[in-house]
């Protein structure tokens, strides 16, 4: 197995992940700045939080590896944490990244998945509750991953169906900035849609 | 403690792409109550589906069109629109007169297959979809073209698919020549067609069923053709075939009398069934499929006119030997009792083989000539080196005579002996 180039990512609360620069560049955002040449020091990611940078790089992973099962039909699971116990590094690095990577996921069945099973596990990656929903689309949006962006808005648009607008107030939290005069013309307007 | 996340407090822009993911016009409409920054994000959705019981509980004077119209003009850059609840050629005229600049899917309920329409220039909704002359996937059901609509060339076409028309052939022929780059062409439920032409340099995939009597005539010429399924021809020329991978014939209530087509090399799948095939149309089709993995074979009765004749000999060992990269065989009723050895298996090479053989299904339907029959499933186990699973499907089995029952035990013991591969449905 070739030895994979690693990029180092920091997220806002302190924690260092280390990931293959496949995975990393499944972010648009990431990968200009490897581009530009910021590719060998750490990389840090104010706005993502070290809980969501985690379930991101637990996305991007999943999908390079059905991506490269698609292109070469047999697959290599490339475990991080092997690649981090063999590197050289500093020793506060290697303990942190010890830590993190003794938690990435590291499921077999993950890598055998045809690649039609990857909606099945897109469907259960994003079965969160909203808080989470909506934490993932920002960092997608700020991180630039358009797939992931695209599985969370759906996400969260599927749980508006077939909801009143009380209803979605309620689960969204957000408040009703119309005047009352003002959303009784809009009810009237579209009275169709509403009970 | 973490600051829990509002929707109220996300961006603009990912307020939009998010609410672009909504497409059931009952939902967007009701969003546009929901605050400000909602009703203000309602001009990026994508998609618009109005359901068929759109409409169930109207109240006040608005049509369903005046309603659909509302919604739609209050988007910027609305890409699919599907309509399943009922409008009129009027409304959709004005909805695609909003929708043109960034239309790419349109998908239509029709239901005008029984509309008399007698000015053949005048408001109809299939002229009106001239509008939106940059979509690239179109879908129509109900659909009745019996006039040449009068649409300018789709050059964007890529996608159409008619469910459920009733057509004129040179109305037909006419719309297909405004859609010269379309890759899928997809016509199901369709009466009235007696004869088409269709030439489609762009093709690949190609799916049409023909109700009536079964005796329409296609000639279709796309040089890139890989897939096509066609049911209802009696008559089928097809000349460039170098990339025909997945072929299927039908005709559920005609004769297949002509099939014409160029070299099958790249053919894997070939299909044929119906109550009656020519024996000409036959023998060529199982001729030109020589590279054929995966066979299926369910025609009735051959015979050239209207008496239905049952089908001459087949011999095994030529069969296997002229299609030698058999993988999967589905063989049916009359044609799996037509298949026999002949005398050639008492003189067979030694050196016979159906080497690429894995399944087979085998469908029964009577009892006669059993011990021909079980001569040939002995005969596929022995050759057929590779074979995985034999499927014997013969529990219904017309005849209730004593020989049937004879026939059931022979073909049990058979599965005995052979218990890992063959199994009984």
């Amino acid at each position: 197995m070739s030895s994979k180039k690693m990029i180092t990512l920091k997220s806002s609360d302190g924690r260092i992940f280390e990931v293959e620069e496949a995975v990393a560049q499944e972010s648009q955002t990431i990968k200009h700045m490897i581009e530009d040449g910021y590719g060998n020091s750490v990389i840090p990611l104010p706005n993502v939080t070290g809980r969501i940078l985690y379930k991101i790089i637990e996305f991007c992973t999943k999908h390079v590896a059905v991506e490269e099962d698609i292109k070469q039909k047999s697959v290599e699971p490339t475990v991080v944490v092997e690649d981090v116990k063999q590197k050289s590094v500093e020793p506060t690095v290697v303990e942190d990244v010890k830590q993190k990577s003794v938690e990435l996921p590291v499921d077999d069945d993950a890598w055998d998945a045809e690649p039609s099973d990857i909606d099945e596990w897109d469907a259960q990656f994003i079965d969160v509750d909203e808080s989470t929903m909506f934490e993932l689309i920002v960092a997608s949006n700020y991180l630039n991953i358009k797939r992931l962006m695209d599985l969370s808005a759906q996400a969260i648009a599927d749980m508006m169906k077939d909801k009143t607008v009380e209803e979605i107030r309620k689960i969204f939290n957000i408040q009703n900035d119309f005047t009352p005069e003002e959303e009784m013309k809009i009810r009237n307007e579209n009275s169709w849609a509403y009970e | 403690m973490n600051l829990q996340k509002e929707m109220d407090s996300l961006p603009d822009a990912i307020v939009q792409y998010i609410l672009s993911h909504l497409s059931n016009a009952k939902d967007v409409a009701a969003s546009t109550c929901v605050s400000k920054q909602w009703k203000d994000s309602i001009p990026y959705i994508k998609s618009l589906y109005f359901p068929r019981n759109l409409y169930d509980n109207l109240t006040g004077g608005d049509t369903p069109d005046n309603i659909v119209n509302k919604l739609l003009s209050s988007t910027t850059r609305l890409e699919e629109l599907v309509v399943y609840c009922p409008f009129t050629a009027a409304g959709l005229a004005s909805w695609l007169s909003h929708l043109w600049p960034s239309l790419k899917l349109l998908e239509l309920r029709m239901d005008n297959l029984f509309e008399q329409q007698s000015l053949p220039d005048g408001p109809s909704k299939l002229n009106c979809i001239r509008i939106v002359n940059n979509i690239e996937s179109l879908k129509l059901w109900g659909v009745l073209i019996v006039h040449s609509p009068n649409w300018e060339t789709f050059h964007n076409l890529r996608n159409l698919e008619i469910v459920g028309a009733r057509v004129e052939d040179s109305a037909l022929s006419d719309a297909l020549l405004a859609c010269p780059n379309l890759t899928n062409l997809s016509i199901l439920a369709c009466e009235g067609l007696k004869s088409i032409s269709i030439s489609l340099p762009s093709l690949v995939n190609c799916k049409l069923d023909f109700y009536g009597v079964g005796n329409c005539s296609l000639s279709l010429t796309s040089p890139y053709i890989e897939s096509l399924e066609v049911q209802g021809c009696s008559w089928i020329k097809v000349l460039e075939t170098h990339c025909l991978r997945n072929l299927s014939i039908a005709n559920n209530s005609g004769r297949v009398y002509m099939v014409d087509f160029g070299k099958l090399g790249a053919l894997e799948f070939l299909s044929i069934r119906g109550v009656q095939w020519g024996w000409e149309a036959v023998s060529k089709m199982l001729h030109m499929a020589s590279e054929v993995k995966d066979l299926y074979m369910k025609v009735e009765f051959t015979g050239d006119y209207d008496v239905l004749l049952p089908f001459p000999e087949i011999d095994l060992v030529d069969f296997f030997n002229s299609h030698p990269k058999l993988e999967k065989f589905y063989i049916h009723g009359a044609m799996f009792a037509a298949l026999c050895q002949k005398n050639s298996l008492k003189n067979v090479d030694s050196s016979f083989m159906i080497p690429s053989l894995e399944e087979v299904v085998i469908t029964a339907r009577s009892p006669l000539n059993a011990e021909q029959k079980m001569s040939t499933l002995e005969s596929l186990i022995k050759y057929g080196v590779n074979l995985k699973k034999m499927r014997i499907r013969i529990l219904d089995m017309k005849s209730s005579h004593s020989s049937a029952d004879e026939f059931f035990q022979d073909v049990c013991r058979f599965r005995h002996f052979n218990h890992n591969i063959v199994s009984i449905e």
